[in-house]
């Protein structure tokens, strides 16, 4: 047997490991997920979530929304978050240093002034200007910060040092939340003596294309464009079946830095959002949980199945590329900075299962991918490989794919049950055929390109223009 | 050239077994679907007719009530209809629902409808022989809504039982159909009451007119740290003074959650000790239970309490230093603020912030 023999084999059969060992995981976590999701179900179905927005033994909420040039929707946003349905809530909105008028439109708006709160600055940040207030009371629960740039975990840090109640809810500005969000949140916070609760996480649905009526969403419509069709398919697949396995496993790494609740203490005593990593919101759970293992305190990192946060996902090649781009620097930051965990005992589960997890099968997947998929082309090109195999392989990946995203349509229609109509299945169901050929790679090049960039040293956001709610601007 | 003969035929195999499983997944979305329209529909349907129906028992309506002896004559259509149990499981849901919003005297015929339609049975029968516990927690919960005082004896046995979500709508029934004597299950649970379940007991309580109850002592000394959480909270919304020593007892007591509800139910029942008593015990407490003793101090501080406060705003950290101003305030007003002003620290950061935002609250 020749060397070129001996390394195609190892290669072939390194690649048929992996993706046996990542589809077996798929489909144990997609049927534990499920598994976990029905008894949400069954548990939900006997509670009264009004007697929490009356009981004023119930926690109270600080909501921060950091706002960047959100000029053009800001005033809607805020209304909208000032209408959710909670009692004891406060509502911060942090200005980050934004060059538009987002600022005077909020003081227009709300009638704010400035009002001279003691910060006590736990966490440090780039320089307040000021805190308005409204001197209408009925936008008592508003507070505006004013500040420095420093993106957005830096103004996110400045919220957690105003914030004055138990739970805080981190959310982008332009989230859409369902008016009893908070009371849905609440709950797994208090219903766990044992344990302590230190973050709960909740679907984020896709809002392009939804009728949104006075910054409510007041019906589900899938979404016209294709790209944003795509990403409601991969959210179902994510949300539905991964991340209730992770929350019943207590393993979760991520909860979404557009909607997510902690407890103010535990983010403080750790330290708050990491301001040089762009993926700010797994660091920061990661971090969370590291210090409650350090402390060998019980914890758990919950998540919720109901569809509460809606947001409108990019529907430009070249923003949504960004945004992964983006995700994957922010993945590999997190997980590089805390390889202390890497099958590390002394964290249990997390150092285990969780960590090893995100590193060998979310960030490393579309890498490898992309690499096996090259390698592939070239032993076809060069006469090592068979065709045949090769396209073979292609349709034993293109098949389980498009499974695996047929069993989330499913499983959507059974439990939330979003879009209704035979024709939305339809469209999903074609959103799945299509994919692979148009958006899967396009995830892969973008994680690519991300990892090209962090070795450059290349760091940053990207401009994340949005097009604004269909309603916003009728 | 490899051909990889062998990978092939198990890769095509695995292909084609996975070709009928998706299309039978796609085959039962597209079903699932349509059986769900129909189901909803079917359900819009019944429950048109079942509001009808308890329409006509509400009024009394001669048809319904033939020989005036609250025996519900159901005509035909409806015991043929519910000898399904989608059909009865509608009518479950309309009757709730129409209970709920109404007075207690119309009530009574639809608890007659209730039973006579096998609804209570049904329930029963959950209870006694569901193997799921949300069968079991759902007939708990139907019963104690029909306001069924009759079967507390069946529920009263599940508010010890190992599932969370029974024991916690066996407890919830207890209070709604016992009202206050419905808490004597405090006496003996072993299993932890969250704090979800403390605001659902609590709000319940709240719609009975209040009547004197005995135990708070003894739940106060309960091994189950939970219920003396509690019971401390049961102080506090009902005021009950006259436990104010068995109360400040839990000052002692090892589980931090306890001594922190402790000094928040002490400051709602203070007397002129009750300051003295937290300032003691501040030292050696934990941050979130000296963070509680400085807001309780708000409310019952007093000037006895004011050199300690100015310890805490001229040496503790940030958080102690505003609410022991705060709580200095409340406790002198004007002079109060006057007082920290005075203070030769109160032009430096942090005291010179904590005064501005002082003056904007008392202004």
């Amino acid at each position: 047997m020749s060397w070129q023999t001996i390394l195609l084999n190892l290669l072939i059969y390194g690649f048929f490991v992996y993706s046996v060992t990542i589809i077996s995981f798929y489909i144990l976590i997609g049927i534990y997920s499920i598994g976990e999701t029905i008894e949400y179900m069954h548990k939900n179905s006997f509670v009264d979530y009004r007697l929490l927005a009356v009981s004023p033994e119930a926690p109270g909420f600080s909501i921060i929304a950091p706002a960047y040039n959100e000029g053009m929707t800001i005033i809607e946003n805020v209304r909208s978050l000032l209408s959710i349905y909670y009692n004891d809530l406060e509502l911060i909105i942090v200005n980050d240093g934004s060059r538009d008028d987002t600022l005077n439109k909020l003081i227009k708006a709300y009638d704010m002034e400035k009002y001279p709160l003691f910060i006590n600055t736990q966490i440090p940040v780039k320089r307040i200007r000021g805190v308005y207030k409204s001197r209408n009371p009925v936008f008592n629960k508003l507070i505006v910060v004013d500040k420095e740039n420093g993106g957005k975990a830096d103004a996110l840090n400045a919220g957690l040092n105003i914030a004055t109640q138990e739970l805080v809810v981190c959310i982008d500005v332009d989230c859409i939340l369902e008016q009893d969000a908070l009371l849905k949140m609440a709950k797994p916070f208090l219903e766990n003596p044992e344990v302590n609760m230190i973050g709960v996480g909740g679907v984020v649905g896709v809002a392009n294309s939804c009728k949104i009526e006075r910054g409510r969403l007041v019906k589900v419509v899938i979404p016209k464009s294709w790209m944003a069709r795509f990403q409601v398919l991969e959210y179902i697949r994510t949300f539905l079946l991964g991340r209730m396995a992770w929350s019943r496993l207590n393993g979760l790494l991520l909860i979404s830095g557009a909607f997510g609740a902690f407890k103010r203490r535990i983010a403080i005593a750790c330290g708050g959002y990491d301001t040089k990593t762009v993926g700010e919101d797994m660091e920061l759970v990661v971090r969370m949980r590291r210090y409650m293992e350090d402390k060998r305190v019980p914890y758990k990192v919950s998540y919720i199945p109901d569809p509460l946060c809606w947001t409108e996902v990019p529907t430009s090649v070249k923003i949504f590329s960004r945004q992964r781009n983006r995700w994957t620097r922010g993945t590999m930051e997190t997980l590089w900075r805390h390889r202390r965990l890497f099958f590390n005992r002394h964290y249990g589960l997390l150092g285990m299962l969780s960590y090893p997890y995100w590193l060998f099968f979310e960030y490393l997947a579309p890498l490898l991918e992309a690499f096996g998929f090259i390698l592939f082309i070239f032993f076809v090109i060069t006469g090592m490989m068979n065709w045949m195999f090769f396209l073979v392989v292609l349709c034993f990946i293109f098949t389980f794919g498009f499974g695996y995203s047929a069993f989330a349509i499913l499983t959507e229609g059974l439990t939330y049950n979003q879009y209704p109509k035979g024709s939305d299945v339809v469209k999903l169901l074609l959103a799945a055929f299509m994919e692979p050929f148009i958006f899967h790679p396009l995830i892969v090049w973008s994680a690519v390109k991300g990892n090209i960039d962090l070795w450059r040293r290349r760091s940053g956001w990207g401009e994340m223009t949005r097009k604004g709610f269909q309603s916003v601007h009728s | 050239m490899q051909t990889n003969a062998v990978e092939i035929k198990v890769l095509t195999i695995l292909i084609i077994s996975f070709l009928p499983a998706i299309v039978l997944t796609i085959l039962f979305t597209f079903f699932y679907l349509m059986f769900k329209k129909r189901r909803s529909k079917e359900k819009g349907d019944l429950q048109r007719l079942f509001y009808l129906l308890i329409e006509k028992v509400i009024f009394n309506e001669s048809t319904i009530f033939p020989k005036n002896d609250g025996r519900i004559n159901l005509p035909m259509k409806f015991q043929k209809k519910l000898k399904k149990r989608f059909a009865r499981s509608v009518m479950k849901d309309v009757i709730l629902d129409s209970k709920n919003n109404l007075t207690e005297t119309y009530g009574e015929n639809l608890q007659a409808l209730y039973n006579q339609t096998g609804l209570k049975k049904d329930a029963l029968k959950n209870l006694r022989f569901g193997k799921r516990w949300y069968i079991k927690a759902g007939a708990i919960q139907d019963l104690s809504r029909m306001n069924q005082t009759d079967c507390i004896r069946h529920i009263y046995k599940y508010v010890n039982n190992k599932n969370k979500y029974i024991r916690m709508e066996a407890q919830s029934a207890m209070i709604n159909l016992w009202g206050f004597r419905g808490l004597r299950f405090l006496n003996f649970i072993v299993h932890p009451v969250s704090e979800w379940q403390q605001i659902i007991l609590l709000r319940q309580l709240s719609y009975f007119t209040y009547e004197e109850f005995q135990g708070i002592e003894k739940w106060l000394q309960s091994p189950n740290d939970s219920v003396v959480i509690f019971a401390l909270k049961l102080v506090r919304v009902y005021h009950r003074f006259e436990l104010y020593d068995a109360v400040a007892k839990t000052l002692e007591h090892p589980n931090l959650v306890v001594r922190r509800n402790c000094i928040i139910t002490l400051a709602g029942i203070y007397t002129e000790d009750t300051a003295s008593l937290m300032i003691s015990h501040f030292d050696p407490e934990a941050r979130i239970c000296k963070l509680a003793i400085l807001s309780a101090l708000q409310e019952a501080g007093n000037e006895q309490s004011i050199p300690f406060l100015m310890k805490e705003l001229k040496s503790g950290e940030n958080e102690y230093k505003l609410k022991a101003a705060q709580a200095i305030v409340a406790i002198g007003k004007r002079e109060g603020l006057e007082l920290i002003e005075s203070q030769p620290f109160s032009d430096l950061f942090p005291w010179n912030a904590i005064i501005t935002q002082l003056k904007e609250e008392t202004a």
